[in-house]
């Protein structure tokens, strides 16, 4: 439920970034340059979600592993 | 001479002397180089199959001044394109691509791109070939390969996937990948529901419009080395999230449902095999394989096989049978026979048309000739000279009109082809082949040939 929120809260993020200042599509285009800003914009909340999944991650395997040692014990 | 589809990259050029494939590496890219063999990512990158492997070459092989060094990579035996691939093979390469970027990053480099044009299919498996596409990491800096992959991969996937499987064919026309604001406003509204699609596809697109226009790239804020493994690794779910649910197809069941008893069969496989071992081909395409059936007879024989087929379901299948069985031989590709895949790209070089590519030395045409001849109305004398243009040895089966299957095909339509019959065929054939040997298939009037071009 945290995690959805805050993917939400994300998302809200960043469409208030891309529309809060509308411009006029110009025809010489360079999609290069969107691509390298949209990063900068998502960049530190991909790390917070990198940081938290890894984290997540890391505390299964630690819960599996203490199991796995109980199962053996037994 | 100078591979036509290699140019745009100067960091070096693939070329060939003397029938043998080398890759030219300038001066400019040779501090990358270095990293990339001395960091140890080479080494990674080969040993888990992921990098195409090369040997260091002779210097004075080099084609121009700019070159500092020459290798000789281990040359794939086929090649073939992203439009020719089924949904499962693209995503496969996604993920291998993706899967190089993160061990790259770990050893201090990364992709400066990510097109689906890098990938080919090497014994079964997808491998990343452009030797010359890892620069130094620097942190800070934005992933520059972001937007090609999501063009390249994502986005035809997404499309595939989402709106019809079929979309995958728009690679042929939109040589970068498929744009994101043409995939943007072709996908389900669904879609902007699933968070990895909204972000990469939907409000990536928003953001290269809106900002297309700004003449600086250096905005506010870096990408830290967390925010770019954070990227990649919403991208890995991305892809492996999509999953195509195929609808039923009617060629996937073809023999299961029609035509042939067990004992008919078992007899073509039979003959198929004692025709393959007259004409020993170290390459047969097999065309219209449906879901490589044939193919896998002509693999046991150890024969490299491009197992061809116009259903993207059947391609599918047969490329998830061959990766269930860690299959090495067989390579099924998505190929329509009555429109193939054309010379693309800048002067129409750059991606090869299938009938340029390496010939096959034999071609298996089981039960297509009467789908080309009465669904696609091809006369039967443009069919031979088809298959004598690209390959020496053809078996070929032949279908009679009173056969079930083509009645199936007759009943919606006129019949305006007096000219099939078993001896019009043999006669149409005879222009350019011989007849070397011929078969009844048991339990059926259908006639398998084996045919040598004259």
């Amino acid at each position: 439920m945290k995690t959805v929120n805050a993917k939400i809260a994300f998302i809200v993020f960043v469409i208030v970034c891309i529309l809060l200042f509308p411009r006029q599509a110009h025809a010489y285009l360079d999609l290069g340059t969107g691509s390298f800003i949209f990063q900068m914009l998502i960049a530190s909340s991909l790390a917070a979600l990198y940081f938290f999944k890894s984290y997540v991650r890391r505390a299964v395997k630690l819960i599996a592993n203490l199991f796995n040692r109980k199962k053996d014990a037994e | 001479m100078k591979d036509p589809g290699s140019f745009r990259d100067p960091s070096g050029f693939i070329f060939s002397r003397d029938n043998i494939l080398y890759r030219q590496i300038n001066t400019v890219y040779k501090e990358n180089y270095e990293q990339l063999m001395n960091s140890g990512l080479y080494r990674a990158l080969v040993d888990e199959g992921l990098l195409i492997p090369h040997e260091e070459a002779d210097f004075s092989l080099k084609l121009s001044e700019e070159g500092c060094c020459v290798i000789k990579p281990e040359p794939i035996p086929f090649i073939s394109y992203p439009y020719e691939w089924c949904f499962s093979q693209l995503k496969d390469a996604a993920l291998v691509t993706l899967q190089i970027q993160k061990l790259a990053v770990d050893y201090g480099m990364s992709l400066k791109d990510c097109s689906a044009y890098n990938i080919q299919f090497r014994k079964g498996k997808p491998v990343f070939i452009d030797t010359l596409s890892f620069e130094t990491y620097r942190e800070g800096q934005p992933w520059v390969a972001y937007r090609q992959f999501c063009q390249h991969f994502l986005a035809p996937l997404a499309l595939m996937c989402y709106r019809d499987i079929r979309l995958g064919l728009l690679f042929k026309d939109c040589i970068d990948g498929i744009p994101l604001d043409l995939a943007s406003s072709l996908l389900p509204l669904r879609t902007r529901l699933k968070f990895n699609l909204l972000l990469h596809i939907h409000l990536h697109a928003r953001s290269q419009k809106r900002f297309a226009a700004e003449t600086q790239r250096e905005h506010k804020g870096k990408m830290s080395r967390r925010a770019l493994l954070g990227l990649v690794d919403t991208l890995r779910t991305a892809v492996k999230k999509l999953a195509w649910r195929a609808r039923k197809s009617e060629w996937a069941n073809y023999y299961r449902e029609f035509n042939y008893t067990d004992e008919a069969l078992e007899h073509k496989k039979r003959t198929v095999r004692e025709f393959l071992a007259v004409s020993k081909p170290g390459l047969v395409w097999d065309m219209g394989s449906n879901t490589g059936v044939f193919s896998r007879i002509a693999a046991e024989e150890e024969i490299l096989t491009i197992s061809m087929d116009l259903d993207p379901l059947c391609v599918e299948m047969s490329y998830r049978d061959c990766a269930e069985r860690s299959e090495t031989r067989i390579l099924p590709l998505l190929v329509d026979l009555n429109n193939p895949s054309p010379d693309i790209g800048w002067q129409n070089q750059e991606r090869s048309a299938l009938f340029k590519r390496r010939q096959a030395d034999t071609v298996l045409a089981l039960a297509l000739v009467h789908h080309l001849a009465i669904s696609n109305n091809v006369p039967l004398g443009a069919v031979a000279e088809m298959f004598s243009l690209i390959s020496p040895w053809l078996i070929v089966e032949f279908v009679p009109k009173q056969d079930s299957q083509v009645q199936r095909l007759l009943t919606t339509r006129e019949d305006i082809f007096p000219g099939y019959t078993q001896e019009h065929f043999e006669s149409a054939f005879l222009s350019y082949f011989s007849i070397e040997k011929s078969e009844r298939v048991r339990d059926s009037e259908r006639i398998l040939y084996l045919m040598k071009r004259q």
